[in-house]
């Protein structure tokens, strides 16, 4: 794709380079270049602008996109495929076996034996983890294991551990604070052994597969003689394929194949692609963030794109006497756009270029501060800022396309004025001609907008279903202007495609229902687009705010500061509309993020069925009910079972896994958890539960269930709806939905009877998960802390439910406010833009102001209607977008299929719209007080002299 | 007592190490009601002098007096309001402000000068009744001909009342058949009794003034009743 963007940007520029060798035309470029070399800088700062939040949502993306590949360096290295084996005694037997085979894609084979624990440091302060894995390995053959021993993550790491050494891994050696000679205890199956560090190596490769490394035999010592053993070892035999850590993967497919025919013969074995599932994953997870990463990038996007045609507009009105000079004096129409082409190039190609090292160093602050929100090192994906050369080129190729076809268009546009009317600087004259160019193109535009919406609502093309009426209502205006008038037919094209854009999911929920992040971006131009065109429609309510403020006493700067932006329409549209997009997708953002905040105390209540701790242990080592109670300030607790099942999801090739939480009696001993929907003949959402625990065909769900990740429109489960669940030994059964739960923030995914996950879904009894209720007037905060360290040697992770959605939660309204900020930057070129523009109109109005001047008009009534203009814009794009932005989200929370029964109420995001209202506006006018003053410093004569 | 004196004006434009006299020790009065035509080759600081006169540019030396008051003395804040209250300007090139109407245009400096909206709309259509363009009001300068926007120029120059008028080269732009058309006008309003210092390049022009002032090279070469003139240098 770059490569192709990278052709289109060189075929633009190629004629504007290859005209340049006419010494004449050049000339006459370059000149118009130097001449005026501030006018110069704020052309290109301005395209540079543009390019650059282009290049940072890039170079964001490709970040992300890397992480994925961090999980083969960190975690798997050679490994492609592991079969893993029931009976630990049996993976001797295995590992030969697949020796044995010699399969030409596999150039390693080595056996891990490994075991999830809970670690504690030793001391008066101890510390612990409650899930790390230990693991057996031969060093030797883990060093060979991939053919090269340096990079095997065991290269340095000496011989295989005996007695009590242990080697730890580089990460969990620092969460526990560990180093080379320190003591630690592993605790499982109820037994608690103390290690000593012997070497700490990196995270790297196939060592970074397990955290500990162990000398053989430990992990059976801890089994031998255990009580219960609710986790069995992990045995298994990892496959390392031909070919480099990723086109080993290549081979995944056949290996497996047979693999699995080698495996036959053994009893309770999986085979696993362990990469290719893995990478999945992560490239899943991975493309979910930068998807919607660039989608609501994208409005900062557009905003640098309207500031880039808004600049080549300016300045092709600029050129426009000159370039009629030219034509009079004999230049054709071809030397006319050659000419301007030239110079835009020069500004094109130097923005492009700086572009993209301030799209870098933005990119780069923005993965800051992502990874301070959300990824850690222990995090699954793991990020370091790696924009691509490919994705740099891409953007610097778009933001030069975008510049070279506005510069072609502008100069094409020029080049057919009316001479005298180019040199006079007068507006062309309306043809015939023209006029049926533009009622044709009407036409054709309201066909095509047709066959967009047909084409959107019938194939359920969500963007083309948004698109396709304003596209008919916009083109449509030209036809009906001579029936009703500029005026009427602004506002008739305008409102309509706001209404569209508002009201399409009411109206079509069907072909609405899977709207993805593209959906919105689209709705947001459409609204913009909309308003403001409605509001350059609007010009009696202007005129009479201009009555209102004269009669005010604000008077002529008011008068002065309007008349410019409601005369060039379509400058001041190509403004609003940079403000105004961002202002909406900030505004939009900011509700969703007050509701989260405000409804946490609701969400935890919702969840925890009068409980007021969820405290969960290691199921290796789970805590037994009585050990919970006996913690000071526990009253009850409530075991629960967690598994995963299968279901058949319409549409769906393979059946979707989904979390199973069993429960019994005892988590209705003070409440149910809150259900959104429960089926008819229930007076109370306990009686469904209750009902629940007594059929075992009944289920509840989460509000979410089996939604695969499409998001929002996605199926939704309602009580009454059948749905197949596969147990585990491949039986199907056919489960009623009795009710779907309010929220679900602690993942309980659906809850079923404690004893149909225990029988059918192979759930181990006594998992160690436990709703908990403390004494009344005791701090839960204090009995969750007291749990954790109290049954540490457990694994054991409690917090109140309060604190776990507000955990839930903070993570979700920091990715909002990283996404606000980087749509800041957008406000931030909208910001920027004004200020060039108005910088330019000072130059562009120079005579004008030394006529005012003339005339006796005060400097500080001059300076004071630039700063009106620059508010005027500013304030009228912040409104639009904040109103818009406003009703969308209310719209999309009350009404839509979505939000609309899921609980969550309109909630005034009020300290971020004083934000939002405040600081673009404050900006904008510090951004207008600097062409202010130089407006307001124009001596008189000097400018009447000006041309 | 005249109501402009201006004693020993001295005006040098500097461009780098460039420096051209545009104006020296130029001595002249222009009593109330006057009507003085300004004539001399291009370049020889006819404009300077309107400008320097009215106050629009600085002087380098000497001394402007307006009603006693040394206007190049006078803040930029307090010359500016002498202006508004005191002046009115018709330039060669109309100057009109673009995005305006005609009738907003002229009710410009009533608005500067704090008269209030209405009554600034009421006077300014009326000035433009007099200057005939009372079917024209409502049209941007774009769309008006050259002697259309020059008369919206002198309806902008005298809608305030002003003490006086000064007009560069107001007859420039225009063919013969609306020059003499927008002299006519400009007679009509200095026989209403307004002062009028008009430079211009049109001999004949000179013959409708009370006094006809010629410079050269910066300096006064006559000032006196147009008949009187030398005719060499006259025909500038």
């Amino acid at each position: 794709m770059s490569q192709t963007a990278l052709v289109i940007a060189l075929v633009l520029l190629a004629p504007a380079i290859w005209v340049a060798r006419k010494a004449t035309l050049r000339r006459l470029a370059w000149r118009n270049v130097v001449a005026r070399p501030t006018e110069a800088l704020l052309v290109t700062a301005g395209t540079m602008l543009g390019t650059a939040i282009i290049v940072a949502s890039f170079a964001v993306g490709d970040t992300i996109s890397d992480g994925v590949g961090s999980v083969v360096d960190t975690s798997l290295g050679p490994i492609d495929e592991s079969v893993t084996i029931e009976d630990p005694a049996q993976l001797p037997a295995l590992e030969a076996a697949v020796k044995d085979a010699h399969q030409s894609n596999v150039d390693g084979v080595v056996s891990v034996l490994s075991l999830p624990t809970a670690v504690t440091t030793i001391g008066s302060d101890p510390v612990g983890e409650p899930s790390v894995w230990i693991a057996e390995i031969d060093f030797d053959q883990a060093r060979a294991f991939g053919g090269d021993p340096r990079t095997s993550g065991f290269f340095g790491a000496g011989e295989t551990p005996t007695g009590t050494e242990a080697v730890l891994v580089s990460l969990v050696a620092k969460q526990l604070g560990l180093s080379a000679g320190d003591n630690f205890q592993i605790h499982a199956f109820g037994k608690a052994e103390t290690f000593t560090v012997r070497q700490v190596i990196d995270r790297y490769s196939s060592a970074g597969y397990n955290s500990i490394y162990l000398p053989a035999g430990t992990i059976e010592s801890f089994q031998s003689g255990a009580v219960e053993v609710n986790q069995p070892p992990r045995a298994e035999v990892l496959i390392s394929n031909t070919g480099d850590w990723l086109t080993g993967a290549d081979h995944t497919e056949a290996v497996v194949a047979d693999l699995e025919i080698v495996t036959a013969e053994f009893q309770e074995v999986d085979v696993s692609s362990t990469k290719t599932d893995l990478l999945d994953s992560a490239v899943a997870e991975g493309a979910e963030f930068t998807t919607l990463f660039n989608g609501i990038g994208s409005f900062a996007v557009i905003a640098g794109i309207l500031l880039i045609v808004n600049l080549f507009v300016m300045l092709s009105e600029e050129r426009k006497s000159s370039l009629g000079v030219m034509r009079a004096i004999g230049f054709s129409r071809s030397a006319v756009t050659k000419s301007f082409a030239i110079e835009g190039a020069v500004y094109s190609v130097t923005a492009s270029l700086v572009g993209v090292g301030v799209g870098v160093g933005v990119g780069w602050i923005l993965v800051q501060v992502l990874k301070s929100i959300f990824f850690n090192e222990n995090d699954f994906l793991n990020i370091t800022y790696a924009p691509q050369a490919e994705s740099l080129m891409l953007a610097a190729a778009i933001g030069l396309g975008i510049t070279m076809i506005t510069i072609w268009a502008t100069a094409l546009r020029i080049s057919h004025f009316n001479v005298i009317a180019a040199v006079r600087d007068l507006p062309q004259p309306p043809t015939r001609k023209g006029r049926a160019k533009v009622m044709i193109a009407s036409v054709v535009g309201v066909l095509i907008g047709a066959g967009i919406t047909y084409l959107g609502l019938s194939g359920d093309v969500q963007t083309a279903a948004m698109a396709g009426v304003p596209v008919m209502a916009f083109s449509a205006i030209p036809l009906i202007r001579p029936l009703v008038g500029d005026r009427i037919a602004g506002l008739v094209g305008g409102m309509t495609a706001m209404a569209w854009g508002v009201f399409v999911f009411n109206l079509f929920p069907d072909a609405m229902r899977e709207s993805d992040i593209d959906v919105f971006v689209v709705q947001g131009v459409v609204l913009v687009a909309g308003a403001v065109t409605v509001s350059a429609s609007a010009a009696p309510l202007w005129n009479w705010a201009v009555s209102a403020t004269s009669k005010a006493g604000a008077g002529l700067s008011t008068r002065l500061g309007l008349v410019y932006p409601l005369a060039r329409k379509g400058r001041t549209g190509l403004l609003l509309g940079m403000f105004s997009l961002v202002v909406f997708m900030i505004t939009f953002m900011a509700v969703f993020s007050q509701i989260l905040s405000d409804q946490t105390r609701g969400l935890a209540d919702d969840s925890r069925a009068g409980y007021d701790i969820v405290a969960s242990s290691a199921a290796f080592n789970p805590v037994s009910e009585s050990q919970v109670t006996a913690v000071e300030g526990v009253v009850v607790a409530a075991p629960l079972t967690r598994s995963s099942a299968e279901f058949e999801v319409d549409g769906e090739d393979d059946p979707l896994p989904w979390r199973v939480t069993g429960f019994d009696e005892r988590l209705l001993e003070f409440d149910a958890p809150a259900l959104g929907a429960r089926l008819e003949g229930y007076d109370s959402d306990e009686s469904v539960f209750r009902a629940v625990l007594g059929d075992s065909s009944l289920l509840i769900v989460d509000d979410f269930f089996l939604d695969n990740g499409s998001g929002p429109g996605a199926k939704r489960y309602l009580p009454g709806d059948i749905v197949e669940m596969l147990t585990t030994s491949g039986e199907s059964r056919m489960m009623t939905v009795a009710g779907v739960l309010a929220s679900d923030f602690l993942f309980a995914g659906s809850y079923a009877a404690i004893d149909l996950v225990e029988t059918t879904l192979d759930a181990e009894p006594a998992s160690g998960l436990f709703y908990v209720s403390v004494d009344a007037g005791v701090d839960a905060e204090l009995v969750a802390g007291r749990l954790n360290a109290e049954l540490l040697d457990f694994g054991m992770s409690a917090e109140t439910f309060t604190a776990g959605v507000e955990e839930e939660v903070a993570e979700t309204v920091a990715i909002i406010r990283l996404f606000q900020g980087f749509l800041s930057l957008g406000l931030l070129i909208g910001i920027a833009g004004l200020a060039v523009v108005l910088i330019r109109a000072v130059r562009e109005r120079r005579r004008a102001i030394g006529v005012l001047r003339a005339l006796g008009t005060q400097a500080t009534t001059v300076r004071r209607s630039f700063l009106v203009e620059s508010g005027f814009i500013a304030i009228q794009g912040v409104v639009i977008g904040a109103a818009l932005g406003l009703v969308t989200a209310y719209q999309v929370i009350v009404n839509s299929d979505t939000f609309g029964d899921s609980g969550f109420a309109f909630s005034w995001p009020w300290l971020s719209l004083v934000v939002v209202v405040v600081v673009p506006t404050v900006a904008a006018l510090l951004a207008g007080a600097a062409p202010a003053k130089r407006a307001a410093a124009i001596t008189p004569a000097v400018a009447l002299r000006s041309e | 007592m005249p109501i402009l004196s201006a004693r020993n004006v001295t005006k040098t434009y500097r461009s780098g190490s460039l420096e051209v006299a545009a104006l020296r020790n130029v001595d002249i009065d222009v009593e109330s009601g006057e009507f003085v035509i300004v004539m001399g080759p291009s370049g020889n600081g006819k404009t300077t002098l309107l400008n320097c006169l009215s106050g629009l540019d600085d002087i380098d030396e000497g001394v402007v007096e307006i009603e006693g008051h040394s206007i190049h003395d006078l803040s930029d804040r307090k010359r500016t309001r002498h202006r508004a209250s005191s002046m009115g300007f018709v330039f060669q090139a109309y100057n009109l402000i673009p995005v305006l109407s005609a009738v907003e245009n002229t009710e410009l400096p009533l608005l500067v000068n704090g008269v209030s909206p209405k009554e600034a709309r009421s006077r300014s259509a009326a000035m433009l009744d007099r200057v005939g363009l009372s079917d024209r009001m409502n049209h941007r300068p774009n769309e008006l001909s050259g002697g259309e926007q020059q008369r919206v120029t002198i309806a902008r120059a005298l809608v305030a009342e002003p003490e006086i008028v000064w007009a560069d080269e107001p007859t420039g732009n225009l063919d013969s058949e609306t020059a003499d058309s927008v002299l006519d006008l400009l007679v009509e309003v200095h026989n209403a009794g307004q002062t009028l210092v008009m430079v211009t390049h049109e001999p004949d022009i000179a013959n409708v003034a009370d006094r006809l002032v010629l410079i050269r090279d910066g300096m006064i070469e006559y000032d006196g009743v147009p008949a009187a003139a030398p005719r060499r240098l006259e025909a500038v």
